[in-house]
């Protein structure tokens, strides 16, 4: 369905100089600098795959959608989606996709949500009667009736992303790519959306690509994922075995109300200590949060707790650490 | 795997056009206030232009072999109808390229310039409805309009007020293009506004400028925007003239078509290639 190979994306942007004499320099002879936002990427996804795609901000992840939809030119390599060459065909490439920017919308501002429904099927070219079809579909999986009828500025951020997913599948396109859709969402909306992302994949068979920089996003609901880093592959690989590698990993942050006496941990290793507050890493597999917020039990008493799970600059770290071995 | 089921061809692109039209049409109608504020605006204009051509003409009833009555229809009716015409897609065009949404755009199974277009068309015909009927009937009624006899004049006017929209239009894409290069717009948008209003005929008819200003502007396809149609109407242009006029008019839409549809491939070259 979609092939990358050896594709690379450069880009020069000219560097504007420091201070008046700088950009004065820089107006007469513009220095460029060359950034490798994509850089030597190669993988093949297959109909019907649900692929995580994530990465630290500033990865390369949004240039990767970029030229997968055929709005970028690759500097070099190869792209093809569904057997074409998305900039070379992209307005038969742009009917067999849809695509949602979590940062971006693709609605009328000052419309209620169902006119941009309309407008949009309009604009692919979709039947009145297969719209109708497709959309109450959609909506009736989303839940969204309520507030169909209501102008988009006024809707919240969860609202209007469910309209912006819909509003990118209304065409039934085979692909979808979603660039950080779950951006801002509180837990509610984001569950729904991958829920809902799940159950269009099971049931019309799209392929789905969905960028994140949050792990825990994708482990839900991508059997496959690939991380990558500085415009590179850092690692292409199953659910299973990239959360065998990384996904075990919690810290436990404590705050006590007075000083805190040496302690003796079941499991997990004291990372830092500082004051009030000790923080703990863990592998979930070995203890649970709740047996080590009992075993600390005998200490002062506990003013606040919180849990945080690895993120994704972390992992990218120690994959690093873990290759320079 | 679902296949794609929409219509291809000629009725696909008249579908989605359509699609479009209706949702300007939509847009423009949310704003009540707006389209108050412009019939108030326009009042305010047609009023002051009366009085400037009433002391200009000085009680007398024709000037340089053109009539008072012809005059203020002119003025008018130019007044009515500018706000018919794309002006500010520059303005549309780079701020949609500053916030990235240029994005969307871009990822449609339409040609950038059709889908731009379809949406003027479907602003025109909203101002249309909402201000230059309206407008229309009141100038009638306050006496500032004198109306063709000739069938044939009415319709040469509808004709060559639709040339007017496309030439209005792909002016305008050319100029809004410069977008994709500059992240600064307003000044490029002023310039244009000014050469616009001046050689477009929207405040002064182009028979009354100098001899030297009047060939250049009669020479440039700003006349073809508002001039022909207006000159038709108030019968400027004589009944055999009227087919040279038009002709003007089409070669001028045709060949900025063609510009503009050129310039978008290099537009759109520069911004896949630089990543705007």
């Amino acid at each position: 369905m979609i092939k990358v190979f050896h594709l690379n994306k450069h880009f020069r942007i000219a560097q504007p100089g420091q201070g008046v004499a700088g950009k004065l320099r820089a107006l007469i002879a513009p220095q460029y600098k060359t950034i490798r936002a994509v850089d030597d990427i190669s993988y093949t996804i297959r109909a019907g795959e649900i692929i995580g795609y994530l990465g630290p901000n500033g990865a390369g992840k949004s240039t990767t959608i970029k030229l997968l939809t055929g709005v970028l030119v690759p500097t070099s390599g190869e792209v093809r989606v569904g057997g074409r060459e998305p900039h070379r065909n992209r307005i038969a490439n742009a009917s067999q996709i849809g695509v949602v920017y979590g940062q971006r919308s693709q609605l009328w501002w000052d419309l209620p949500l169902v006119d941009s429904f309309e407008i949009l099927a309009a604009m692919y070219r979709v039947p009145s009667a297969r719209y109708r079809q497709v959309s109450d579909e959609l909506v009736a999986l989303l839940q969204m009736d309520d507030f169909l009828n209501q102008p988009v500025r006024r809707l919240s951020l969860g609202q209007r992303m469910k309209g912006e997913i819909v509003a990118a599948l209304l065409h039934e396109p085979p692909i979808l790519y979603l660039d950080e859709p779950t951006i801002g969402l509180d837990v509610v909306a984001k569950n729904r959306i991958l829920q809902f992302l799940q159950t269009i994949n099971a049931q019309k068979g799209t392929t789905i690509v969905f960028t994140t920089h949050a792990l825990s996003d994708v482990e839900r609901i991508c059997p496959r994922i690939i991380i990558i880093d500085r415009g590179k592959v850092a690692l292409d690989d199953s659910r299973e075995a990239i959360l065998n590698r990384f996904g075990r990993m919690r810290q436990l942050v404590v705050e006590f109300e007075d000083y805190i006496q040496p302690v003796a941990l079941p499991a997990g290793r004291v990372i830092k200590q500082e004051n009030n507050n000790l923080t703990i890493e863990f592998d979930r597999e070995q203890i649970s949060a709740f047996d080590l917020i009992l075993s600390l039990k005998d200490q002062t008493g506990i003013r606040d707790i919180a849990i945080k799970e690895e993120n994704i600059e972390t992992i990218v770290t120690r994959l690093y650490e873990q290759a320079a071995r | 795997m679902s296949a794609f089921s929409g219509a291809r061809g000629l009725s696909g692109e008249i579908w989605a056009a359509a699609g479009l039209i209706r949702a300007s049409v939509q847009e423009k109608l949310v704003y009540r206030f707006d389209l108050l504020v412009t019939l108030v605006r326009n009042l305010i204009l047609i009023t002051i232009f009366r009085f400037l051509w009433l002391s200009l003409y000085g009680g007398q009833a024709e000037f340089g072999g053109v009539s008072l009555n012809q005059t203020l229809t002119y003025a008018t009716l130019g007044i009515i109808l500018s706000p018919l015409f794309p002006n500010s897609l520059i303005l549309d065009v780079g701020g949609r390229i500053r916030s990235g949404n240029i994005l969307f755009d871009i990822s449609r199974p339409l040609h950038f310039g059709s889908l731009l277009l379809y949406q003027m068309m479907g602003q025109f015909v909203a101002a249309l409805a909402t201000s230059a009927a309206p407008m229309f009937l009141i100038a009638l009624a306050l006496g500032e309009l004198t109306l063709p006899t000739s069938g044939w004049v009415w319709l040469a006017f509808g004709v060559s007020l639709a040339l007017g929209f496309f030439i209005a239009f792909w002016l305008d894409f050319i100029v809004a293009l410069a977008g994709f290069w500059l992240t600064e717009t307003w000044g490029l948008f002023y310039a244009k506004w000014s050469v616009v209003d001046a050689l477009s005929g929207k405040y002064l008819p182009l028979w009354i400028f100098p001899p030297f200003l009047r060939g250049l502007a009669l020479a440039l396809p700003f006349r073809g925007i508002l001039y022909s149609a207006l000159a038709i109407f108030v019968g400027q242009v004589p009944l055999e003239k009227i087919p040279a006029e038009l002709g003007f008019q089409l070669v001028w839409a045709l060949m900025l078509t063609l510009m503009g549809r050129l310039g978008y491939v290099a537009a759109a070259r520069h911004l896949s290639v630089q990543g705007g």
